[in-house]
């Protein structure tokens, strides 16, 4: 009797800690997400480096703590309840956060997404909307080679294959410019890459009618579609 | 017939004018226009192609442009592509170092002295018959240009070459960086005040001394920003009122104190701040993209037709640039019936023309505007 009475007594106990640990990891988590969300970058600092104290796996603060703070951002930015400074804080605290993690990551590929090369077209000096690009997609788990701006044909195809891209995103803001685009579909084709790589454009002028005309399969209005077009790409 | 004077008064004051008025902003490689039209300088080229609005330009004289640079210190062109448009020559922004306010203190604010005022009124005289408006535009001198030369835009690629526009947000971007600068409205928004404090305090002045010296000869003043994107504001609306909002009022009221116009620039799609604007005294509203979402014509004009005037709105993302002669001129008539209607619409490009604009369609959209009545 005494004995079943603390058997019992210890069942409850690990099962009460099993919870608790479980709602610890959840908290933590969720305190993460929530501080990414609202671009605290002390707060996300300071919760990354009590979970790893706590001894929650770095790879489930990063997939299941960061990265979906950056997600529910994301959302916000596209139906227009959030604005360009509460995307550079939050993908900043995020970044902050991925650095206390980067020492336990070393093993581990946390880019693994799929390697985009990116930049502004031949004889387009923009670059506004590309930077946010990369912020948004490299805060998403992508590997970005950006190749910054007036960018040759030439550059995106060698850069295509010397990191084995995944995808091509080009941008431009400039009529004058965006006919440079299709050159670049072109010598991708030329270099034997063109089934190979998927290639999505984006900028002021560009439309999907435009990627249609183009022969290109990815188009995106704004930073944080961008991401959901490349998953999408990366999915064909 | 009506004079252009005449004919942009009464637009803007929502009265229909005989014919709608016209006029073109920004001209990228304006080179290849004065060769074509045969003409010295910008302020003829306004003249040989009939536009209804003339302006002259401040003059810098300061230090900054023989050190490559322009009177914020920074080394932004005018001319986004290689040789054109906008863009940071080597990405420099003087205040990118800045910890504290007492940096942005000590920084070496433009001066006002360093412009001259009075040239621009001399060359306004000479057009009498034109609605005649200043801004917040200068031109510099440089080897072989006078200030009356540097007035009326002459040899665009030296004197346009680092000529400043003073915006607010705008110029915040080319102290600090544009990254910066956002992240700033919530990591430093005591340094982005006082920076603010120092670019409302220098353009007030400028402002004033440009008024001042044009004092009777001209209509309007165009003032702007751009805080906008094709999608929506830039900045919440919350902070647009409260870091940009109070400096605009200022500029606002001391240019209606002159019995002065205001036209302002900006690009994009900004429905939530718009009546803030024109709470504030806006009275011509420059680009008017009616492609982007929350700009439909039908919808500006109904909801806001009848406090402000639009001026753009034909498209030069598409049909300048890729549509027919034709197809500029079924727009222009589109735009007239809806935004024109009572007055309360200048016809013209919704941006700068860029080089791959066919003359014949910008012809095409003078001709048209002129002609058209609906």
């Amino acid at each position: 009797m005494e004995q079943e009475l603390s058997y019992s007594i210890s069942a409850r106990e690990t099962k009460d800690r099993v919870r608790k640990e479980a709602q610890t990891l959840e908290n933590y988590l969720d305190t993460i997400s929530q501080a990414v969300e609202r671009g605290d970058d002390k707060q996300t600092i300071k919760i990354v480096k009590e979970a790893l104290t706590s001894n929650i796996p770095p790879i489930d603060i990063l997939e299941k703590g960061l990265v979906p703070g950056i997600q529910a951002l994301g959302k916000l930015f596209k139906d227009g309840q959030v604005y360009l400074p509460e995307i550079l804080i939050s993908t900043r605290a995020m970044n902050r956060g991925v650095a206390e993690l980067k020492p336990y990551l070393a093993d581990t590929n946390i880019y693994n997404k799929g390697t985009v090369v990116l930049g502004t077209v031949e004889g387009d000096l923009h670059d506004i909307g590309k930077n946010l690009v990369k912020l948004m997609l490299e805060s998403n788990g992508f590997n970005v080679i950006d190749l910054d701006v007036d960018v040759s044909a030439d550059s995106f195809a060698s850069a295509a294959r010397e990191h084995s891209a995944d995808i091509i995103a080009m941008s431009s803001l400039l009529t004058i410019t965006m006919t440079y685009m299709p050159k670049v579909v072109e010598a991708l084709e030329q270099a034997g890459l063109k089934h190979k790589v998927q290639i999505m454009i984006g900028g002021a002028p560009i439309t999907r009618e435009f990627a249609d005309s183009i022969g290109v399969e990815g188009f995106a209005e704004d930073c944080a579609s961008a991401v959901d077009e490349a998953m999408r790409l990366m999915t064909l | 017939m009506e004079t252009s004077k005449q004919r942009v008064l009464k637009a803007i004051n929502h009265i229909q004018p005989d014919t709608t008025p016209v006029h073109i902003m920004g001209f990228e490689r304006v080179g290849k226009w004065l060769k074509l039209f045969g003409a010295e300088d910008i302020f003829e080229l306004r003249e040989k192609l009939g536009l209804d609005l003339r302006t002259a330009f401040a003059i810098y004289a300061g230090p900054n442009t023989t050190r490559g640079l322009n009177i914020w210190g920074s080394d932004k062109i005018i001319g986004g592509y290689k040789g054109g448009g906008y863009s940071q020559e080597h990405g420099y922004h003087p205040l990118a170092g800045a910890t504290s306010v007492s940096d942005i203190e000590r920084f070496a604010w433009p001066d006002p002295d360093d412009f001259d005022y009075e040239t621009a009124g001399k060359v306004l005289r000479t057009v009498p018959d034109t609605a005649r408006f200043i801004g917040i535009t200068h031109s510099n001198l440089g080897e072989g240009i006078t200030n009356e030369d540097a007035a009326r835009g002459k040899s665009p690629v030296i004197s346009m070459k680092h000529a400043a526009w003073l915006a607010l947000l705008c110029t915040l971007f080319e102290l600090f960086g544009l990254e910066e600068t956002l992240i700033m409205f919530y990591s430093e928004p005591k340094m982005l005040e006082s920076a603010i404090a120092h670019v409302e305090a220098f353009v007030l002045e400028f402002t004033r001394r440009r008024l001042e010296a044009t004092q009777g000869l001209v209509d309007i003043y165009v003032y702007g920003d751009d805080f906008a994107t094709q999608k929506g504001l830039m900045i919440s609306p919350e902070h647009w009122r409260r870091f940009l909002k109070p400096t605009y009022k200022k500029i606002f009221e001391l240019i209606k104190g002159y019995g002065v116009k205001i036209w302002f620039h900006s690009c994009g799609t900004f429905r939530p701040v718009l009546p803030d604007l024109i709470d504030i005294g806006m009275d011509v509203w420059e680009t008017v993209q009616v492609h982007l979402p929350g700009n439909e014509p039908e919808v500006l004009k109904r909801e806001y037709g009848k406090d402000i005037t639009f001026f753009g709105a034909i498209n030069s993302q598409h049909t300048l640039p890729f549509g027919t002669t034709e197809d500029v001129r079924a727009e222009v008539r589109e735009r007239i019936r809806v935004l024109g209607k009572g007055g309360g619409y200048i016809c013209g490009p919704d941006h700068t023309v860029l080089p791959d604009v066919p003359v014949d369609n910008v012809l095409a959209m003078l001709d048209e505007a002129r002609k058209f009545s609906p």
